[in-house]
């Protein structure tokens, strides 16, 4: 290999099938200079170590696979150019606050569970026509939901989260933020039935607002805005609720 | 098989693994403080209404150094706490025109830092003799 | 052991043209139950990584017989008429629907979608969302499936043999990725959606899932795969890593540029060009916008008057450069954000302010799994459709942004086909179906598993690194009898060396080296399959340029390419007539 520069990765092992306890592994890479901290995964895949298990698709940020913890930062491992770690070594672990299957593979499963709870769809009383066209949508009314629209489902945010570590059972920031686009979208009338799954302790209201997540987003999703904005649409509600008499809902 | 591997829980000091996740702490605990602070204003409150005697020894008390500390204290740590809650307003309450997002410092200083700047103008106008 | 499940219809493949099938067999017959197969989690797919954007007519300035035109004439008369009018007709419909379930396409200020210029479009029809637009397809049509109870997802199964019983496919043997174990998925229809297969070549904008595993399958099963020597070439990578610049950077006005700053497009007879500052520019069909074959050739031929430059830092390949500074910061942001991302981050530069170096990249595969325009297989319970496929709408040169509206269309349309046939065929016997999984988990094991080839043995990713070099070399941009013949004959040698393939992990849980053996041994089918149809081409057309034969010759060619698999031999190849309709071979004229 045209290496120019060599680097030391220490990479978290844990096999399901072994039944040894996990450790971390080193491995000496060559790297160059365009080379990110998957890249040198791959490398040592390829070339020394084809049992390591990892996850990864489009290397250009977009598939959300990557994610890992790089010296103690959930990062898109596609995304962390080796040199900034330089000299090294650097430290790869799989995303904290989920099970580990295998090496730097998580469990997905929790969080596929709860994308699917907050009605993650358009939902509308009338018939889905398409011969009329489309619905209009101005600018505005997208730039209302559009930056939470950007979720590529990395989960970097749920290793952010120290809720998720103290409150297991939480929904979590992106499938809350991934809710309330929905809620957000003008063409969805969805909201009454997306209440139950997203308030309540395990939902908005489990958000004590460390904000940590929106910082640690690679694609400026920002989780957390989204939450409190939700927690105020909730509120709101729930004082409109109030107010009116009982029997007038809806 | 074995099943995943479950890192070990958060402890207690969950807190000091992240410098995000102290600060959190930190805003978090700034309100105990000011929590304190406020029964201690009530106390103040409650005595001032005892008369001037009391009011005198009051007031030697308010200027022992320790109370002097304190003081400082809650005005450290009231300030932390607006600010920190200030600079979260960009992201709770977005201003937008159309397609045009202000930019977050600017809706910090809108909705944070100017109305108490303009409060805190009053509070001093109406205080001084 | 090998556990079975019970569906009526098996989809496999989570990518767009599989999430629409899966939800047509939902909406269509709710009474049916569906399985959705994916060797990754559905919305890690590549459809994510589109970015430009899907054709369809929506504005009252074009009409349905233009876009019929355009893609007609882009595919070098190598496309099926009457696909391409199924194609063209339903494309506004299913993004309109798309529009429905939540995607959110850029607007105009009065709130209806806006359209774009692209590639070899003679008018504004692409709909676009910023450039993330696969990625919003993507995730919406996903999210849209959780909608359905009637769906259940397999994510993270790798489906390794086709399950055929009398005469019939009846579903899928799949690999649990989770614990290694094989599973039996049946059904009365399996729907094959599992995208393209441009990882076999070195230099491409795919990533490493696209191995063409679908089209491995169906040729095993002796189903042919069409059209395979047409691999298209997206004139703009960037050097180093591959990764895409969409099409649109051209379509809002990008110009390209060589060493010495010349717009050298005008050279190769595709128009003369306008200033960046005059209102007219770009113009549709012209210089930036002309077809994608004939941009990467352009290229070609660039270089070898010395007119492109050198990248040190990636071992000197060649560049010239793609310059959108002239559209501003604002416009850039506001419509090509992600180009601007990728720049920084992967190219350390910044497209305001620098120009953008770029060189030819593989990009997408025209042929794939022959069906009909219902997306019937000739082997009966067998539907395919999206990339994998090659109905055929693309031809000899794929339009862009017409592969994310076929992977609509046809995604219904095979779905529609199967759900209606699920109910018609007699079910094959499932205990026969298990011992076919049981046996193909036996063959891994020993083939792959027990490590019998501990010594002398090759490692997988040597085997697939020469492939896919192999690939590059001898079926590139232009090919001659010379070149194609040592590809054969390396990929021959490449299957010895693959049958002793040694892997690291011999266990079950998430054995992704395994995978990776499995896929390599299907992109050495897929590759070869290319190579020998190349090599029965003896004409140029679109994106298959022989040096040895430059003409079009339509007497002879103005057919598919059949390549049938034949055990431990080359492929059989065979050809099928073109449908045509409308629109007789013509001269395949731009800039004029
Ligand atoms: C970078 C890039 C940009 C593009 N931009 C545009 C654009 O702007 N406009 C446009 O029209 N087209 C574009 N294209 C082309 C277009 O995106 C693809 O042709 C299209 O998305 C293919 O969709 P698909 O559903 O057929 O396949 P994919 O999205 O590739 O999905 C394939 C699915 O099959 C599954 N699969 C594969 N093999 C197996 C197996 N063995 N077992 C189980 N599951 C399996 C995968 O997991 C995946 O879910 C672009 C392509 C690329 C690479
Ligand atoms: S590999 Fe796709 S986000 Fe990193």
């Amino acid at each position: 290999m045209a290496g120019e520069k060599r680097i030391t990765l220490e990479i978290f092992r844990y096999n399901p099938e072994d039944g040894g306890e996990p450790f971390f592994q080193s491995y000496e890479v060559e790297y160059l200079n365009h080379w990110v901290v998957l890249d040198a995964i791959n490398w040592i895949k390829d070339e020394i170590d084809g049992t390591i298990a990892h996850r990864w698709t489009c290397r250009m940020g977009v598939c959300g696979s990557c994610g890992m913890m790089v010296n103690g930062e959930p990062k898109l491992s596609c995304h962390s150019l080796l040199r900034d770690y330089a000299p090294g070594p650097v430290r790869v672990e799989p995303l904290q606050h989920f099970p580990v299957e295998k090496d730097l593979m998580i469990d997905k499963s929790g969080f596929m569970e709860r994308l699917a709870e907050v009605k993650p769809y358009i939902i509308r009383d009338d018939v889905n026509d398409t011969g009329n066209g489309e619905y209009l949508q101005t600018p505005a009314q997208i730039a209302a939901y559009h930056e939470h629209s950007m979720c590529i489902n990395c989960m970097l945010c749920y290793a952010g989260c120290p809720v998720m570590s103290l409150e297991p059972a939480f929904l979590g920031p992106a499938a809350l933020a991934l809710g309330q686009r929905y809620n957000l979208d003008s063409r969805d009338k969805g909201q009454a039935e997306r209440v139950d799954a997203m308030s309540g302790d395990e939902g908005l209201w489990g958000c004590t607002f460390v904000g940590e997540c929106s910082v640690v987003c690679p694609k400026h999703v920002d989780p957390a805005g989204a939450i409190q904005k939700g927690k105020i649409a909730a509120a709101k509600q729930w004082y409109a609720n109030f107010i009116k008499p009982k029997g007038a809902k809806k | 098989m074995n099943p995943p591997y479950t890192p070990p829980p958060a402890g207690p000091a969950w807190f000091l693994q992240r410098k995000n996740w102290l600060l959190f702490m930190i805003r978090e605990l700034t309100s105990a403080v000011i929590a304190l602070y406020l029964v201690f204003f009530l106390v103040f409150l409650a005595r001032f209404g005892g008369g001037a005697w009391v009011f005198e020894e009051f007031l030697a008390l308010l200027t022992h150094p320790l109370s002097m500390a304190g003081h400082a204290l809650a005005f450290a740590a009231a300030v932390w706490h607006s600010v920190s809650w200030f600079n979260t307003s960009a992201q709770v309450m977005p201003i937008r025109i159309g397609t045009w997002r202000m930019p977050g410092v600017a809706t910090i200083i809108i909705t944070g830092y100017a109305p108490w700047l303009i409060i805190s103008a009053l509070v001093f106008w109406a205080a001084l003799p | 052991m090998a556990e079975t499940f019970e569906h009526d219809v098996v989809v496999v493949g989570g990518g767009g043209a599989g999430l629409r099938a899966a939800i047509a067999v939902a909406e269509r017959n709710p009474e049916l139950s569906v399985a959705l197969l994916s060797k990754v989690y559905p919305m890690r797919s590549h459809t994510v990584t589109a970015e430009g954007g899907a054709a369809g007519v929506i504005k009252s300035n074009d009409d349905l017989e233009t876009h019929c035109y355009d893609t007609v004439s882009g595919a070098d008369w190598l496309a099926d008429q009457d696909a391409v009018e199924i194609l063209v007709n339903d494309a506004p419909r299913q993004l309109i629907q798309l529009e429905h379930w939540g995607c959110p396409w850029s607007r105009e200020r009065d709130g209806s979608v806006a359209v774009r210029s692209f590639g070899g479009m003679k008018n504004q029809r692409t709909w676009y969302a910023a450039d993330k637009s696969g990625f919003h397809m993507l995730h919406t049509l996903f999210q849209t499936t959780l909608k359905y109870p009637t769906i259940t997802r397999y994510d993270e199964h790798y489906a390794a043999k086709l399950l055929i019983e009398d005469g019939r496919c009846g579903g899928v043997a799949a690999l649990d990725l989770r614990t290694g174990s094989m599973r039996a998925i049946t059904a009365n229809s399996v729907i094959l959606a599992t995208g393209g297969a441009g990882y076999v070549f070195a230099f491409t904008t795919n990533g490493a899932i696209k191995t063409g595993d679908g089209m491995a399958l169906a040729y095993r099963a002796g189903v042919p795969l069409k059209d395979m020597e047409f691999v298209q070439y997206h004139p703009t990578g960037l050097p180093g890593t591959g990764i895409l610049i969409t099409e649109a950077a051209r379509g809002e006005g990008g110009i390209m540029l060589n060493r010495h700053g010349r717009r050298y497009l005008q050279d190769y007879d595709l128009g003369q060009p306008l200033e960046v500052t005059d209102p007219r520019h770009p113009q549709n069909r012209m210089m930036e916008l002309g077809p994608r074959d004939r941009l990467s050739q352009a290229f070609h031929y660039e270089r070898e008057k010395g007119n492109t430059f050198k990248m040190e830092e990636f071992e000197d390949v060649d560049a010239v450069h793609l310059d959108i500074r002239h559209l501003g910061e604002k416009r850039i942001d506001e419509r090509l954000p992600f180009v601007r991302e990728l720049c920084r981050d992967y190219q350390g530069i910044d497209p305001v302010h620098e120009p953008i170096p770029v060189r030819p990249v593989v990009h997408y595969t025209m042929g794939g799994i022959d069906t009909d325009i219902d997306g019937r297989t000739a082997l009966p319970g067998l539907y395919a459709a999206g990339e994998c496929a090659c109905v055929s709408v693309n031809g000899a040169n794929r339009l862009g942004s017409n592969s994310l509206v076929e992977i609509l269309v046809f995604g219904e349309r095979a779905a529609n086909t199967a759900t209606e046939e699920a109910g018609e065929l007699k079910r094959p016997n499932p205990d026969a179906l298990r011992t076919q999984a049981k046996d193909e988990a036996k063959r891994i094991q020993q083939t792959l598993l027990n490590g019998a080839n501990a010594n002398g043995g090759v490692r997988p990713a040597h085997v697939r690194n020469k492939l896919r070099k192999v690939m590059e070399a001898g079926c590139g941009i232009f090919r001659d009898a010379g070149t194609i013949q040592t590809a054969c004959d390396a990929l021959a040698e490449l299957s010895e060396q693959a049958a002793r393939m040694t892997l690291d992990d011999h266990g079950g849980a998430y054995n992704t080296q395994l995978i990776n053996a499995l896929e390599i041994t299907g992109m050495l089918e897929v590759a070869s399959a290319m190579a020998h149809s190349a090599h029965a081409r003896t004409e140029s057309r679109g994106s298959h340029q022989r040096t040895d034969y430059p003409e079009r010759d339509d007497a002879q060619f103005l057919k598919h390419t059949l390549a049938y698999r034949q055990e431990a031999a080359a492929p059989r190849i065979d050809w099928k007539d073109v449908t045509i309709t409308r629109w007789p071979p013509g001269e395949r004229t731009y800039g004029r």
